[in-house]
């Protein structure tokens, strides 16, 4: 069993008390286990009759049948109440969850109005139901999978049914009591995520969560609302934008939806969909804009304007600010950092005049902010966490390739490298500073409580200077001076023939990389 | 550079006889009615069953496992309790009863009459089992219908869904060209037109260029993978990307082996183990995770793969066989399969054999199978070969990119 004790699991099973008790669980789980999928066969065999808020010629006519299978056909409601129950002790069963939708899904559907009734002929029930389709209980949902994720905050099958049924409900909304209603609930959502990391800030699937929530609150649309016109029912361009390609991209998750405004080629690794396109559609999401403003009575949401797409992405870049400053070993906290630089070049990139060559000096800027802002604390916080250094070597990489692309030819290129390179030897002055503090450290006897994927002292700093002064050597290439170089050239080795001594267990790579410097 | 025939044999006793009966009690254990962990476990069976078999034919053959584990017949149930002279039907058969006909696919489980919901996961573990029993061309088995399911899954940005409720994730793109190779309907890639082969005028069952092209844009800062694009870089996910590039034939899309290779060799810790992301625990299941990625990648002796074997040693139960997480922890089934996997991808568990004076197999790094039972489907992925390295022979059976 993951993670337990072996001597305590074993005699904990010995007692007859836990033995018997865990037994007669089972045998609940069993026979609920059975009754639920015999039940839900039955139901898909008969379905039951409609519920009364259709208002249907044939509904009216049914309703002396009704009554009558009512008694033999097992209630959806019923096997609602079977799988809360079930799920409430094992979250982990995908195919509970999948029954659970289906109820949800079909006690929907069987009480939308039908077609013909929007156009408001046919109606002869009430008037009080006839317009009001029954909306998914948000509440009930992310009240269930909030005591399931508490049970097992890893348990995939929870997140993606708290996902879908935020997706699903979304869906629903129709005027701006319920956009302004979705966006509260969203950003309650980012509060749970934050809980839910405050207990294990490593839980990717509580980031993946977070950044689904970001995707559909950047779906939820701008708070410049337009209206249809009450005349026709004309609908406003506004609501055709081409921002959303296609509205049931909205309810995915994915980042692309809203996106529209950022112009970069690696727009599709920002966050991508987690719930399938396919899927939305399969439930009746829906799949244009124009469906969509037919079912909403007289408002819909306007594309984000660039500002409130900047604040949601500002909004997260803090995130990881203040997640890191909590503690520098956050990989996944830096993780989602290096998705969101990218961005942050894209945000203060020059609209009116944009050129190859401010860009990198933006990059070269916002990778010094990062420097001197995050990785030089970190590092001296905590020298032997890698995660602080693969973000370091990403930065570096990443700023490189900006400046990489500026070759105007009359001598731009070369004040752009000389900014970089400034940086860089900048680098070299402070990690040499904290291997000489590292070094010093170690002859007054280290601590043993080391973390056991922390390696050897002083590894990362070499790793890092290499990295470092690899890239300087790179960018003079061209260069004349060998003096320079032979020099940068012989510190690199060093920093090698270092690794190989304290990290002997990866000296094959050390020793592919020394010959990479030649 | 080290080979791994050359790594030193891991200190201390390999428990033979108790790893064995442990995984041929474990199907009654969890069979019993009274069984909680059966229970919270049901779901997952399928899966459950192909590590118990998976992992037992890497220590007896194929007719050893078949009679201790009633694979092709039934058995008679082998444990303490009231069900002593119980019949156990066989699994093949059991199998076949968690398929899901409506859509086409397999569950995790049978309740009575009525399979669990089909999902790729229990597919792929059922198709596995249908492999190592070498029952794929039972008549039982629909395999256009499996094909068409795997086909029905996949989205228009080429990634896959689990099933039809829609979560994605690329464990499922792995799982889906897994399925379709074992099925032999999986289409390759044409690179040089950019487009997936047609086979006979027919539409490609599925995208493979497609599905390639959504793995890469998985791909992290740190030369990693994970579940969506966006998503942070883990062990786990790492195997399945790099097992999905190798199942296509689509290697040579990974332009940077050696960060990723040196991020998985990152993760040995001073235990010996492996974790799954930086600074985070070692787990003996990453010893398969990371030991196939590197496997394929061409790069095993980018760890210390003597440390490694110390370390899943000290993961064994000496009591009552299987293996655990980490040392001193309850053992289970799928970490039991995950160390006798990492221990045969150092090429220790051969040697480990030897001493017992048994003829242990090798597990395939991309398949998850035996070696023989790969080569007799003929299944054939992609290995690098690092610098043009000789490749091990294990690995020959695949085509071999030399990069």
């Amino acid at each position: 069993m993951h993670g337990q004790k072996r001597a305590e699991y074993k005699a904990r099973l010995l007692q007859p008390d836990t033995r018997a008790k865990l037994g007669s669980k089972a045998q609940q789980w069993n026979h609920l286990s059975e009754e639920l999928l015999k039940q839900r066969r039955r139901l898909f065999a008969s379905p039951p009759p409609l519920s009364d808020t259709v208002t249907t010629t044939e509904g009216a006519a049914n309703g002396g049948d009704a009554a009558a299978a009512a008694e033999t056909a097992p209630s959806p409601e019923v096997l609602l109440a079977l799988t809360e129950k079930m799920l409430s002790v094992n979250p982990d069963p995908s195919h509970l969850w999948n029954i659970r939708r289906e109820m949800l899904v079909y006690l929907i559907q069987s009480s939308q109005p039908s077609a013909i009734d929007t156009a408001g002929d046919n109606q002869e029930g009430d008037d009080n139901n006839s317009s009001k389709p029954s909306t998914l209980d948000i509440e009930a949902e992310l009240k269930l999978t909030a005591h399931c994720l508490q049970r097992n905050p890893k348990s995939y099958s929870a997140w993606f049914h708290r996902k879908w049924a935020l997706a699903y409900f979304m869906n629903g909304t129709s005027n701006q009591e319920h956009w302004a209603n979705m966006k509260s609930i969203l950003q309650s959502e980012l509060e749970l995520c934050a809980q839910f990391l405050q207990l294990d800030e490593r839980n990717f699937h509580c980031w993946n969560f977070r950044r689904f929530v970001v995707g559909l609150l950047g779906s939820c649309g701008g708070s410049d609302v337009t209206t249809t016109s009450e005349n026709d029912g004309e609908v406003n361009n506004a609501n055709d934008a081409p921002s959303t390609k296609s509205a049931v991209d909205n309810f995915t998750g994915s980042w692309l939806a809203w996106m529209y405004q950022i112009e970069d080629e690696d727009k599709a690794v920002w966050m991508g969909p987690q719930i399938s396109q396919n899927a939305c559609r399969a439930v009746g999401m829906s799949t244009s804009c124009q469906e969509r403003n037919n079912r909403a009575a007289n408002s819909t949401t306007a594309p984000l304007s660039k500002i409130e797409l900047e604040k949601i992405i500002m909004n997260e870049w803090d995130f990881s600010t203040a997640k890191i400053q909590d503690n520098f070993s956050n990989g996944s906290a830096f993780h989602y950092r290096s998705k969101l630089l990218p961005l942050m070049l894209e945000f203060r990139s020059a609209d009116d005049s944009p050129s190859s060559q401010s860009d990198a000096y933006e990059a070269i800027s916002l990778a010094r902010d990062e420097w001197d802002g995050i990785v030089l604390d970190a590092i001296f916080t905590e020298p032997d966490d890698q995660t602080i250094w693969f973000y370091h070597r990403f930065v570096v990489t990443w700023a490189r390739r900006n400046i990489v692309s500026v070759g105007n030819g009359d001598g731009s290129d070369a004040e752009v490298t000389e900014e970089f390179e400034g940086l860089l030897y900048d680098m070299v002055d402070s990690i040499q500073e904290l291997i000489d503090v590292e070094k010093e450290d170690s002859f007054q006897g280290n601590s043993q409580d080391r973390h056991e994927s922390k390696g050897a002292k002083c590894k990362w700093a070499y790793l890092g200077m290499h990295l470092v002064l690899s890239t300087l050597l790179e960018l003079k290439s061209n260069d004349v001076d060998d003096e320079d170089k032979t020099e940068l050239c012989e510190r690199a080795k060093e920093c090698l023939h270092e690794l190989i001594i304290i990290d002997p267990d990866r000296r094959e790579r050390y020793q592919i990389l020394e010959s990479e410097l030649i | 550079m080290a080979m791994i025939s050359e790594t030193a044999a891991p200190v201390g006793p390999f428990y033979d006889d108790l790893h064995t009966k442990y995984i041929v009690t474990l199907g009654d254990k969890l069979d019993s009615p009274s069984s909680y962990e059966g229970a919270v476990t049901e779901h997952l069976r399928v899966s459950g069953v192909y590590w118990s078999l998976a992992a037992l034919a890497l220590l007896r053959n194929e007719d050893e496992v078949d009679d201790l584990m009633g694979l092709t017949k039934p058995i008679q149930a082998a444990t303490e309790g009231t069900e002593k002279n119980k019949i156990r039907s066989a699994i093949v058969d059991w199998v076949f009863q968690c398929f899901d006909a409506r859509v086409g696919g397999f569950g995790g489980n049978c309740s009575g009459e009525n399979p669990h919901d089909a999902h790729l996961l229990y597919t792929l573990s059922a198709l596995q089992i249908l492999a190592i029993s070498d029952s794929l061309d039972d008549e039982r088995l629909d395999k256009d219908a499996v094909a068409n399911y795997v086909s029905s899954l996949q989205n228009e940005d080429g990634s896959f869904s689990g099933d039809e409720w829609g979560e994605i994730d690329t464990r499922f793109t792995y799982i889906a060209f897994s399925c379709l190779a074992l099925l032999k309907r999986l289409p390759l890639p044409d690179w040089s037109s950019n487009s997936t082969q047609v086979v006979s005028e027919e539409k490609p069952i599925i995208d493979t260029c497609k599905a390639v092209k959504y793995i890469m844009s998985c791909r992290n800062f740190d030369g990693g993978f994970g579940c969506v694009p966006g998503a942070e870089s883990h062990a786990g996910q790492v195997f399945t990307c790099v097992g999905a590039l190798s199942i296509a034939q689509s290697l040579h899309l990974l332009e940077d082996a050696d960060l990723l290779s040196w991020w998985l060799a990152e993760r040995q810790c001073d235990s010996g183990g492996l974790n799954g992301r930086p600074e985070k625990q070692a787990d003996v299941c990453y010893s398969w995770w990371i030991l196939s990625a590197l496997s394929i990648l061409g790069r095993v002796d980018w760890i210390n793969t003597g440390k490694l074997g110390q370390f899943i040693l000290n993961c064994q139960d000496d009591e009552d066989g299987g293996i655990a997480d980490r040392p001193m922890d309850m053992p289970d089934v799928y970490h039991t399969f995950f160390g006798l996997c990492g221990l045969s991808l150092i090429g220790q568990l051969e040697k480990i054999g030897s001493k017992e004076g048994r003829n242990y197999r090798q597990i395939d790094p991309v398949f998850a199978l035996p070696t023989d039972v790969v080569t007799r489907l003929g299944l054939k992925a992609q290995v690098i070969s690092n610098g043009g390295v000789d490749v091990e022979k294990r690995l020959q059976l695949h085509s071999i990119l030399a990069i």
